[in-house]
């Protein structure tokens, strides 16, 4: 293993780097960037001032997409009198609204820019084209229903009656026509234009127009330009749009900013912290490791002083002890040998008085046993 | 053990009860229907509510005129004979220990006469409750034509003085101002509203007190004598539902107050020397707009002088309100001018089919002509009277028929023709049912004094001509065009369809629905 501690950290630390910074800069572009849908992306203006409630979209649309024909022919206009949403066989609606004369709204997908939809759908089955339109992959789709969940609009619908292969359904806003240079079913069938297809930025400006030109049949307001980052279906109305039951309550946040702060943060817990807490735990032990270390040096130094304090100290009392046994020998000596002197010349005044010759014999064997006694 | 059992079924039938009606309590806080009344009033003696007042009053004026028997002295005093709406006092001026002391006291002599009686001292909070005023019923009388002749066609009200045949004088009058005092006279009557004003000023009385103190109180003086009058309790008058009820009559005669049959509406003032610089006059017929109008206030919203005595043509100032002239008579949203009053009518069903569908043209020069036809030269020679009155009637002789033959009977519309057959368009039948609405009005027919241009209503953007290009020379086949610049035009299916049923929509031809499509194309079988 020819590889340094300093290296491996190092190239762990990139890897993680490298895996979270997408995530982190996702987060932080939907908070300054202003995505404003694709350029040139198609789009259909409901102007339902125009709409007078026939239902030959509905026709248009459930032979176009070769849906289940319904119970009541399309022409029984009956079927108006209850409000409907959208469902598995039918992709649009058209609601009847009482006011001064009625208002007829057609509903269905409204193809958001930034669709609910397909950010809660985990497995891509659901994707904004950028022609515009929102289409659905069956072949992705889990069946989670999510998208149900998360459409504001209350539009994709389920196949419940499918026992093995049911899907989400919804408008597909006939994009398959689209390709084909054809106009959506709904749009080709209105006899009152009161669908009209185009670039979004340019029904904009049409719906601008007829509120300028009729500022008395219209509220001042398109809905979907702006609703939930806007939808690529826009809606003109002669009244509030609560009014006919559209919520104005959405706000202009596109569904997808809501979750992807939280949502960008996931990489980052997950690739970061375990390295984290890797490493906190591995600084900590380390730490103790040191102070171990650290704690049994100090001891062996104490020791080893204390030792070497002890020994000189020992040595010291021990030359000092020595030393006074050596005084006190050579005391005792000088006073066995001043005694002894005293006495020799105490023995030797009677001897020399006696025997002059004898002294000096009886003197030096005391004197070696002082000697001996010393060592 | 009867008695266990005796209280377990009062429980049990307290649970039940409880459970059927689990909020007893709420329903009484509920504003009941009776406080919608239009006879509520709120007693405020201008209370500040900040500094912990009770809260005003809310006063339920029919149900006391019940409880005293429609008696007003009960509560009102007279002065001069005539009842002073105010409570139980003249000319005093309210204070909050006359309500309770007055109130009360009528209170306290019911209870003790063991009739039905309304709050008394100790609950306060009986009278004083927090009531919203929303939702009332309460809605502005409008003293219009018909309520007008209806009293000045009255037997019954007689003038003040004895000799004058019209009873005018009856309520009509004006201030003295030095004096303050009232007089009246003749050919100088205008609407209450340019001196009482919504609040009191000075001595002049609000127009609420001023109309109570003499509508409601001359109705009671009948009503005294068992002679049948005008509403006295509120509800007569301020109750949406009664005032549908009250009785429209046709044919209104004019009002007399000696108001010119035609005028000469000038930008300069007379005397001026320059009036050469000023737009050609116009011949306006006061007559027909009188008849046209609810109330002379429609028009002379201030004063019933002349426009150009507080709209001056010269840029305006502060007493038109810096409103000048030519703002007053042709500002499109304002409903006393004449464009603004003009383009509202066009909005009728009679109108609506041309004028909403698709926008008129943009004005051209000719059009101010319609109008401003008196050139000053002209009226320096004749009298402006005689002149308008002149104008006016060439006018309306000048309606110019179109030839019946000039007139396809039938076009087929075959243009489209796919899923259904072509169409068969009644376009004489048409054409003469539009003539026909634009006959009954006198309007219409000084504006589209050509026949010819009620066709340009179908085949708009074309020059005036009994021949005009196919619709398909300008609505594309292929639908609209939504490309950028684009100017909205319909394509040809929305075209038709759009001119068709909007005009049978704004015009409420209701006979053919706009949802039967075989009624104007036959299936394919």
């Amino acid at each position: 293993m020819a590889i340094s501690r300093r290296k491996f950290l190092g190239s762990i630390g990139a890897a993680i780097g490298a895996s979270t910074s997408g995530a982190l800069s996702k987060a932080y572009g939907a908070s300054n960037k202003h995505f404003k849908g694709y350029p040139d992306s198609f789009g259909v203006l409901h102007d339902s001032t125009k709409c007078i409630g026939c239902r030959k979209c509905e026709q248009a649309c459930n032979e176009v997409n070769a849906l289940d024909k319904p119970e009541k022919p399309f022409d029984d206009l009956s079927v108006l009198d209850q409000k409907r949403r959208t469902d598995e066989a039918s992709y649009t609606v058209v609601n009847k609204f009482k006011g001064k004369t009625d208002i007829f709204v057609k509903k269905q997908c409204n193809h958001c820019q930034e669709p609910a939809c397909a950010s809660a759908c985990f497995v891509k089955a659901l994707k904004k084209d950028k022609s515009g339109a929102v289409v659905y992959d069956e072949s992705l789709c889990v069946g989670c229903r999510y998208c149900m969940v998360a459409c504001p609009f209350n539009i994709p619908a389920y196949t419940y009656n499918d026992a093995f292969t049911p899907k989400v359904t919804k408008c597909t806003m006939c994009l398959p026509r689209i390709e084909e240079g054809k106009l959506p079913g709904c749009v080709d069938i209105c006899p009152k234009e009161a669908l009209i297809f185009g670039k979004r930025e340019d029904l904009i400006k049409i719906a601008r127009k007829r509120i300028g030109k009729h500022p008395d049949q219209y509220e001042e307001h398109i809905y979907g330009e702006h609703e939930m980052g806007g939808t690529n279906w826009l809606y003109l109305s002669p009244v509030s749009f609560s009014e006919i039951d559209m919520r104005e309550d959405l706000g202009v946040t596109p569904a997808p900013q809501f979750t992807s702060g939280a949502l960008g943060t996931v990489p980052i817990v997950v690739g970061l912290w375990p390295v984290l807490l890797t490493g906190v735990y591995a600084i900590s032990k380390r730490k103790e490791k040191i102070a171990k270390e650290e704690q049994n040096e100090a001891v062996a130094q104490t020791t080893e002083q204390l030792t070497g304090e002890m020994n000189t100290k020992l040595s010291a009392l021990q030359t000092k002890m020595t030393k006074e046994k050596e005084t006190a020998v050579k005391n005792e000596v000088k006073k066995a040998l001043d005694t002894a002197a005293a006495e020799a010349a105490k023995k030797a005044e009677e001897e020399s008085l006696a025997a002059k010759n004898t002294v000096d014999k009886d003197a030096e064997p005391a004197a070696d046993n002082a000697a001996k006694e010393e060592e | 053990m009867s008695k266990v059992k005796s209280f377990q079924l009062v429980f049990f039938a307290m649970i039940v009860l409880f459970i059927m009606f689990p909020f007893i309590g709420q329903a009484s806080s509920e504003i009941k229907d009776k406080d919608k009344g239009p006879d509520r009033i709120e007693i405020t003696l201008g209370a500040d509510e900040n500094k912990n007042e009770m809260p005003a009053v809310s006063f339920m004026h029919d149900l006391h005129t019940q409880a005293v028997e429609g008696k007003c002295a009960d509560c009102h005093e007279k002065k001069e004979n005539v009842f002073v709406f105010k409570f139980k006092r003249i000319d005093k001026k309210a204070t909050m220990d006359f309500y309770h002391d007055a109130c009360i006291a009528c209170h306290v002599k019911k209870k003790e006469a063991k009739e039905v009686f309304g709050p008394t001292a100790e609950d306060c909070r009986s009278c004083h409750v927090q009531k919203e005023a929303k939702g009332s019923v309460w809605k502005e009388i409008a003293f219009d034509r018909s309520l007008h002749f209806a009293h000045e066609s009255s037997e019954k009200i007689k003038s003040l003085n004895p000799l004058e045949q019209d009873n005018c004088s009856r309520c009509h009058h004006q201030a003295n101002e030095k004096t303050k005092e009232i007089f009246y006279t003749k050919g100088q009557e205008s609407a209450c509203s340019y001196c009482h004003k919504s609040e009191n000023i000075d001595e002049v009385k609000s127009i609420r007190q001023a109309s109570h103190d003499s509508c409601v109180a001359c109705h009671q003086s009948f009503k005294d004598q068992k002679i049948e009058a005008g509403p006295v309790a509120c509800n007569g008058c301020h109750d949406q539902e009664q005032q549908l009820k009250i009785k429209k009559i046709a044919d209104i005669p004019r009002l007399k107050r000696n108001q010119p049959d035609e005028v000469v509406i000038t930008g300069w003032k007379e005397g001026s020397k320059d009036k050469k610089a000023y737009m050609s006059a116009v011949a306006f017929n006061h007559k027909s707009h009188e008849q046209s109008a609810q109330s002379c206030k429609e028009c002379h919203h201030q004063t019933l002088k002349k426009c150009n005595d507080c709209h001056t043509a010269d840029g305006g100032d502060l007493k038109g309100g810096f409103v000048s002239l030519e703002q007053a008579m042709h500002n499109p949203s304002s409903a006393q001018s004449c464009v603004g009053c003009h383009k509202e009518t066009t909005k009728n069903k009679d109108c609506a089919g041309c004028h909403t569908v698709v926008p008129a043209a943009k004005d051209n020069s000719e059009s101010c002509k319609t109008c401003h036809s008196l050139t000053p030269v002209q009226l320096e020679t004749t009298d402006p009277g005689q002149l308008a009155k002149k104008v006016l009637s060439d006018l309306k002789a000048a309606y110019k028929k179109v030839p019946l033959d000039k007139i396809p009977e039938v076009v087929a519309i075959d243009v489209l023709a796919k899923d259904y057959k072509p169409s068969q368009f009644p376009h004489r039948k048409v054409v003469q049912a539009i003539f026909e609405r634009v006959e009954n009005s006198d309007m219409a027919t000084a504006f589209h004094s050509d026949q010819a241009s009620l066709c340009m209503g179908c085949h708009h953007n074309s020059p005036k001509t009994l021949e005009p290009p196919k619709c398909a020379s300008c609505h594309s086949k292929n639908g609209p065009s939504t490309v950028s610049g684009s100017d909205d035009r319909p394509g040809l299916k929305g075209a038709y369809h759009g001119q068709c049923i909007g005009c049978h929509q704004k015009m409420e031809v209701k006979s053919v629905v706009a949802t039967d499509c075989v009624r104007c194309h036959e299936a394919r079988k």
